[in-house]
């Protein structure tokens, strides 16, 4: 069975499954935008590898691929673009979509993100853009949209880029202050966005607000797009692997009904059971991750009525563990003062996570192990607060990092006084 | 190898590994008190010299143990360990090893106990296991004399504890006289195990007695608060960042040029402290805040003090490090909080602080300190030195590069605040298994 498409309005076909080049594979095996077993990652993107999971997702039908200029360090763009390049395909084969990331205020004015714009195309190894992005639009409240978009006249540059077909759709991704959300969808009738990219996953869909104050329900998002005929594309389908990884609340309510299907699969289905939605981003390291998820869209089978209970019982219990809410999209980093603000979220929500809760001798061992260098902890947080502007899920970092040493400082003392 | 020898032997095995085992935190209750350097082991031990010989230096000392060893493995055709290299004392060993104690009466005396520690048995052998080579360096010379034939030359020759238990062994019932007759033929080294006329064991031969009074350091005005004004950040440069993911460069701050050491807590006053420990490593081994280090000062060479950079210490703690004390050098308190022994106290450095540098708004001490001493006032942080307890908490994370900006300074003599609370004032038999209850984190 083959690859289960959606359908534009111009007829052209995109796959359910999408590509998000977020997180490269690097050379030493990890993902480039993060920390793996065998340290932090020094070594450089694993072009190689790259290219041939681009081939193989092409061969399989995934022909939509994500980037932008800020992932990775800079250096997602080119590195897709080249493996693109040499994947032997078409450039109509595929759909690339890229955005304007214009988060540091040095890139505010419009020649910067001109530039930024040629920037992207040289990198593509392509004259157009099938779907360009105004990047994480609710990021630093309304007023930090008003700057990187409308004060320099970028979305203005950005409509007329669609006219002389330079990029092909006009879209914006959405995280943080819902003003900015409500505001684009106020202006569709002069803007005309082609698709909007959300977050979207069973625990979002109702609970994003109760996760945090700032942040609006997947379901609102996704009724009013729908309502407005704009395709949605979804990004964070498993939250960052949180959906993915083993954890004791999700397995609970979710194996009984299907004990052979991976926790990946079922946030995969559930997003995919929408009619409205264009594609799924999934960031994909490893090549069994991309052979895994290309056969649960092979087609993808809607969730029914029953499954759909079953994830809005497994989301809620999720909320219970009060994990931390972090998708570990590296958009904090790199920490100023060192710190790997993702692994020590990673660290918290794992021991949050567990059926019953590990000793204190256990826990401070898997924070060596997850966080290996004593430099980069929780402590080490100076509370600067540069990071938290940054965060899509709006994470209060500093406060979350005060809280986390606190309990490990209490876990520190728990064994001393043994 | 006769049966005598080989229980020796096996004892002399269990003491060393009991020992060595009490370094990774095993078997601490019995070890440190059993171990030799312990006040009342060291008392017992002399009370029996005279009457079983030097056992000391057979069964209970580790470089007399890898001694008896490289004497079984490379000479293993004389039936008994070789002991001595001459059996009547000789001239130049006689001069030597009473140099040898001389010379470490007058260092204990005059204020240089820690160098006099350095020729004892267990001081070497912690050394071995926190400074690595100063120890290591020792126990290799003694096993390549043993080896090449010079019997245990240490003992017999250096060890002031051995010449100390020698001259106490010399009427033992069990050690074999040498009369006036003998020729010093060695024919006794052949036959069934009697040739140790003169083993002698190594222990802390100096009296504890020496301990308080005039050997007290001074207030360590010597050394001037020279801390450069280099603050350099181990952070990138503040610009803004334009792209995802990555780490900043990280580095270990250096260690600041303190006016006075912080000692382990329960170390009470300096000038004791600094005669009373001998050296042995447990302590730092065993800390839990992994904030104890061996210091590479001349005058506390090996001795605890605190070293921030990779720990603090924890107020929680129940002092792992006066617990493990076998000299009673640091004091276990059991009727008061870690969190009540003040150790010295944080000095802040607004020339080096990174909101003088470089107009950051850190509060990495403040938020840190476990006893919420450090309050930021107008931006600036300001230590209540009344409620520091000097714990290291704010330096070891303090990010001001190469030195941190806020640092402790040891008190010559610890402050013992007693609680308040009449509630809390008894005390209670056992406080050691109980949780020491609220710790005045931050909430």
């Amino acid at each position: 069975m083959g690859m289960t498409y959606r359908f534009r309005s111009d007829g052209s076909r995109v796959s359910l499954l999408g590509y998000g080049a977020m997180r490269l594979p690097t050379v030493d095996g990890g993902h480039a935008n993060g920390w793996n077993p065998d340290g932090y990652s020094k070594s450089g993107i694993d072009q190689e590898m790259l290219d041939r999971q681009v081939r193989y997702m092409l061969e399989r039908g995934v022909n939509y691929f994500d980037t932008s200029p800020a992932y990775c360090r800079g250096e997602s763009e080119r590195r897709l673009g080249d493996a693109l390049a040499r994947s032997g395909f078409a450039r109509k084969d595929y759909i690339v979509a890229t955005k304007l990331s214009n988060f540091a205020p040095q890139q505010f004015p419009l020649d910067a993100c001109r530039k930024m714009f040629e920037d992207s195309l040289g990198f593509l190894r392509t004259d157009y853009v099938d779907n360009y992005l105004l990047h994480s639009i609710g990021n630093g409240g309304f007023e930090t949209f008003s700057k990187r978009y409308l004060e320099n006249g970028a979305l203005e540059w950005c409509a007329k880029l669609r006219e002389e077909r330079r990029i092909r759709n006009l879209g914006f991704s959405y995280h943080g202050d819902p003003k900015a959300f409500e505001w684009c969808l106020d202006h569709h009738g002069e803007y005309r966005w082609d698709f909007c990219q959300i977050q979207m996953n069973y625990v979002d869909w109702r609970h994003a607000k109760e996760v945090n104050d700032r942040n609006l329900d997947a379901k609102y998002l996704y009724e009013r797009l729908t309502a407005l005929k704009i395709p949605v594309v979804i990004m964070e389908p498993l939250l960052g692997g949180r959906l993915a990884r083993y954890s004791y609340a999700l397995a609970r309510e979710l194996t009984p009904l299907d004990p052979e299907s991976t926790l990946a699969k079922w946030a995969f289905r559930f997003s995919g059971s929408f009619p409205n939605v264009l594609t799924i981003l999934s960031g994909m390291t490893r090549t069994e991750h991309i052979e895994e998820n290309i056969a649960t869209f092979s087609p993808l089978k809607p969730c029914s009525e029953e499954e759909f209970a079953a994830l809005e019982r497994a989301a809620q219990a999720l909320l219970r563990t009060n994990s931390v809410p972090c998708t570990a999209c590296n958009y904090c980093m790199p920490c100023p003062y060192g710190l790997d603000i993702p692994s020590i979220f990673a660290f918290r929500n794992e021991v949050l996570t567990a059926k019953t809760p590990p000793s204190a001798r256990e826990t401070l061992r898997r924070y060596a192990a997850l966080v290996p260098e004593e430099l980069r902890r929780a402590d080490h947080c100076i509370g600067c607060g540069r990071c938290a502007v940054h965060c899509p899920q709006s994470i209060n970092i500093p406060r979350e990092m005060a809280l986390i040493d606190e309990w490990v400082d209490s876990l520190k003392n728990e064994e001393a006084r043994r | 190898m006769n049966a005598k020898t080989a229980a020796k032997a096996l004892v002399a095995a269990s003491v060393t590994a009991a020992v060595a085992a009490s370094f990774f935190g095993l078997g601490t209750d019995i070890a440190c008190r059993v171990q030799p350097a312990a006040t009342w082991t060291f008392l017992a031990v002399l009370l029996l010299t005279p009457l079983a010989g030097r056992l000391f230096c057979e069964c209970l000392c580790p470089l007399g143990f890898v001694q008896s060893l490289v004497n079984l493995v490379f000479h293993p055709q004389t039936k008994v360990r070789r002991v001595c290299t001459r059996l009547p004392e000789g001239r130049a060993q006689r001069v030597v090893r009473w140099t040898v104690l001389a010379l470490f009466a007058a260092l204990a005396a005059s204020g240089f106990g820690a160098i006099a520690w350095c020729l004892t048995p267990y001081s070497i052998f912690g050394k071995a296991l926190t400074l690595f080579w100063p120890g290591v360096a020792v126990f290799g010379l003694v096993a390549v004399l043993a080896a090449a034939g010079k019997g245990r030359f240490w003992c017999n020759w250096i060890c002031p504890a051995g010449t100390l238990f020698s001259v106490l062994s010399r009427k033992s019932v069990c050690s074999h006289k040498v009369g006036r007759g003998c020729a010093n033929c060695r024919a006794c080294f052949g036959n069934g195990g009697k040739s140790e006329a003169k083993v002698g064991d190594g222990e802390k031969a100096i009296p504890l007695s020496n301990s308080n009074s005039e050997l007290q350091l001074g207030p360590s005005a010597t050394r001037r608060e020279a801390l450069k004004g280099v603050a350099a950040l181990a952070a990138v440069e503040a610009a803004e960042k334009t792209t995802d993911g990555g780490f900043a460069p990280v580095s270990l701050p250096g260690v600041p040029n303190r006016p006075a050491p912080v000692l382990p807590p329960g170390a009470v006053d300096r000038g004791k402290f600094n005669v009373k420990c001998v050296a042995c490593g447990l302590c730092i081994a065993n800390c839990r805040g992994g904030c104890l280090s061996a210091s590479t000062s001349f005058r506390r060479f090996g001795q605890p003090e605190m070293d921030f950079r990779r720990g603090y210490c924890l107020v929680g703690c129940n002092y792992a490090c006066g617990h493990v004390c076998p000299t009673g050098a640091i004091n276990w308190i059991p009727r008061i909080e870690r969190k009540n022994v003040h150790m010295g106290h944080a000095i802040w450095r607004k020339d080096l602080c990174i909101r003088e540098t470089e107009g950051v708004e850190c509060t990495a001490c403040s938020r840190k300190c476990p006893v919420k001493a450090i309050h930021v006032v107008e931006g600036f942080p300001v230590v209540d030195r009344d409620a520091c307890i000097g714990c290291g908490a704010c330096e070891h994370v303090c990010p001001v590069r190469p030195m941190p900006a806020i640092f402790v300074k040891g008190f010559e003599r610890q402050r013992i605040v007693w609680p308040m609370d009449p509630a809390l004032a008894p005390p209670s038999k056992d406080v050691r298994d109980s949780a020491p209850g609220e710790e005045g984190r931050r909430g």
